[in-house]
């Protein structure tokens, strides 16, 4: 149950695009056209439900301060090597994107063509790695963490998808000049967020 | 030489540098970084006895915060028995360890209790730490009684992540002032339920206004103070503190 | 010399890398409720973009283009964990209240943006003066937008009171969507007064 509060406010009420501004750089390039707000935002629902949980287990095991007692050395038991989490998680992010890209291509060659241009982009996407830091600062645990990954992608996706199909309206519409493009995409982001807002008296 | 050891041999000279540069800085600046933790929660403390410097200001130096707290102020661990811990002092506590309730880490709650002793009327107060959910962020503060054990003396609340301009108004004086005077016990001496009602609603000496349109964060706060100081109140009077 | 300066100025405002490019949106929003963490923040990362446009500047001949990506990052990630440990030490506060988003600045477009576009290419001191020109331009939206926000929301500025009792804050300044509104307007006064000659289709 607790699971599912947690999928239901972090889609919903906290979208990490919407109210917590992560992915902003991808979000607004990509939402030009339909087809390509759909691909990226299943490649980011992919590589963040694989991302979180992995990230978890690096920083639980390897990073926290005493997080290498299991090895039941007493010199790196009192380890505190959590200056490093940066460093690592972005690096877990960037190998674990270029290693779905090539177990992709490899055996679902039909996903491949559709997602395969994407892929190389969610490394610098900022969602998965604000997912991975969010859900150290909140201390989830491993359950929680899969969950918060996966309905993050889900909001993520659920945003960028919503604004595509308002942008394609838009384009015939006759908006003011300084306005097209980008203001009016800011501008629309901000009514969608206001739209998300009215999530926000659930109680869960 | 092959163009694949160049490349191995140039990555690893990337990872050797930063590595060490990182390692480095890392163990000069930890034990600044960890008297900043530790000095942050004084300051807190501090706060809600409501200690100030001439001018009337938060205290914020810290060789005075370190002063006033080596001579006006004791600390000691309790569990969630009201129980006190032996050998466990409270500048041993991280944040993480008060603030443990809601998660499932494994982590063990600890319950710091700061014991004031006024220098001029040798009366003391006495600060329990609070914290637990509101509607999206775990709320923290600091509650002090007066020696009745019975009487808030201050509230503070020093850190949460709710609704900028709703439920974020926790941190401002005029909800917090209200709880100044309130008291936890009944005429019979018995613990009354705390509440935090609707604005508007009727008023007693248990209950205190809430936040227009932060209802959540209202009833996440009555339950987790609630909570807190039946642990609290356990040690009071398995030590019969209360007069 | 006129050409350095133009290599500072040209991305303050004519090609500002956050409202023209659309580079690096994501932490500038959401560190902005204040002026205070705005300008920390803005410092953090013009400092990081600075340094890390110069390492990349002066490894860029040795860099073998099969690692490149990642050795940009490694490099980053270096410099900005470098910027997160001495603000934990010597602005404690601060560091508390930007948590995640000090970590966010290596996936800002701007930095890696910049070490792909023009640190690759060119030499040390051109590539210094890159990296403050865009982290400079960066840091005019994000106080801009932080000025807004605090004034409107709260009624301070820097934490000093402005406007009198009378003065009700508009939550919704606070709120994410005024973030987002106040950036679209900024780009249509923007691209209508000065930017005139840009145009882009959409």
């Amino acid at each position: 149950m607790n699971l599912l509060n947690l999928a239901i406010e972090s889609i919903f009420i906290q979208n990490i695009l919407l109210s917590l501004f992560l992915g902003m750089c991808s979000y607004l390039a990509q939402s030009k056209k339909m087809e390509s707000a759909k691909g990226l935002g299943m490649a980011v629902i992919m590589v963040l439900t694989i991302a979180t949980p992995l990230n978890w287990l690096i920083k639980t095991y390897l990073l926290d301060k005493g997080a290498l007692a299991w090895t039941g050395i007493d010199a790196l038991a009192s380890l505190d090597l959590s200056f490093l989490t940066f460093i690592c998680f972005i690096a877990v992010i960037a190998s674990l994107v270029q290693i779905v890209e090539m177990v992709v291509d490899r055996f679902f060659p039909v996903l491949y063509n559709s997602l395969g241009i994407f892929l190389p982009l969610i490394t610098v996407n900022c969602a998965i790695l604000g997912a991975a830091l969010f859900m150290g600062e909140r201390g989830y645990n491993l359950a929680e963490a899969t969950v918060f990954g996966t309905s993050s992608g889900v909001g993520w996706a659920l945003a960028i998808m919503a604004l595509a199909a308002i942008r394609k309206k838009i384009r015939y519409s006759n908006v003011p000049e300084g306005l097209r493009g980008l203001g009016m995409a800011f501008i629309v982001t901000g009514l969608l967020a206001i739209g998300f807002l009215c999530f926000s008296g659930i109680s869960l | 030489m092959s163009e694949q050891f160049k490349i191995i041999r140039f990555a690893t000279i990337v990872c050797l540098i930063c590595s060490i540069l990182l390692a480095v800085v890392s163990s000069a600046l930890s034990p600044r970084q960890e008297a900043n933790k530790a000095n942050d929660i004084k300051t807190k403390v501090l706060q809600v006895f409501g200690v100030t410097n001439e001018l009337g200001k938060a205290v914020t130096g810290s060789a005075e915060i370190e002063s006033i707290f080596s001579e006006r102020i004791t600390g000691l661990v309790l569990d969630a028995e009201g129980k006190v811990v032996a050998g466990k002092s409270v500048a041993d506590l991280t944040p993480e360890e008060i603030n443990a309730k809601d998660k499932a880490t494994g982590l063990k709650q600890f319950y710091p209790l700061y014991i004031y002793t006024d220098p001029a009327t040798s009366k003391k107060l006495y600060a329990m730490h609070v914290s637990g959910k509101g509607l999206w962020s775990t709320i923290k503060g600091y509650m002090a009684l007066e020696d009745d054990l019975n009487t808030i003396f201050g509230m503070v609340f020093y850190e949460n992540a709710e609704t900028p301009g709703l439920g974020a108004e926790v941190e401002k004086p005029f909800f917090q002032d209200q709880f100044k005077g309130k008291k936890w016990l009944d005429s019979d001496g018995k613990v009354a339920e705390f509440k935090i009602i609707k604005p508007g609603g009727e008023l007693n000496d248990h209950a205190v206004d809430g936040i227009t349109a932060a209802t959540m964060t209202g009833n996440g706060v009555e339950v987790f103070l609630n909570d807190d100081f039946t642990v609290y109140n356990k040690y009071f009077t398995q030590e019969g503190l209360r007069k | 010399m006129a050409k350095m300066r133009k290599i500072v100025t040209d991305p303050l405002i004519d090609n500002n890398p956050v409202t023209w490019q659309v580079l690096g949106v994501c932490s500038a929003l959401a560190v902005t409720t204040q002026v205070k963490t705005a300008i920390v923040m803005s410092l953090a990362l013009t400092i990081v973009l600075c340094c890390s446009n110069v390492a990349i500047s002066l490894l860029r001949k040795m860099i073998p283009n099969k690692i490149r990506m990642i050795v940009e990052l490694c490099v980053i990630a270096t410099l900005v964990i470098l910027a997160d440990q001495v603000l934990k030490a010597f602005m404690y506060d601060v560091s508390k209240q930007l948590s995640v988003f000090v970590g966010l600045i290596i996936t800002n477009c701007i930095v890696m943006g910049r070490a792909e576009a023009y640190a690759l290419q060119n030499p040390p001191l051109k590539s210094l003066l890159d990296g403050l020109g865009n982290g400079l331009g960066y840091s005019i939206v994000l106080i801009l937008v932080a000025a807004i926000r605090e004034l409107f929301g709260n009624g301070t500025f820097l934490g000093f009171q402005i406007f009198g009792d009378w003065f009700v804050g508009n939550t919704l300044m606070l709120l994410p969507p005024g973030a987002f509104v106040i950036i679209g307007l900024l780009i249509w006064l923007q691209r209508t007064f000065i930017s005139k000659h840009l145009r882009e289709e959409d």
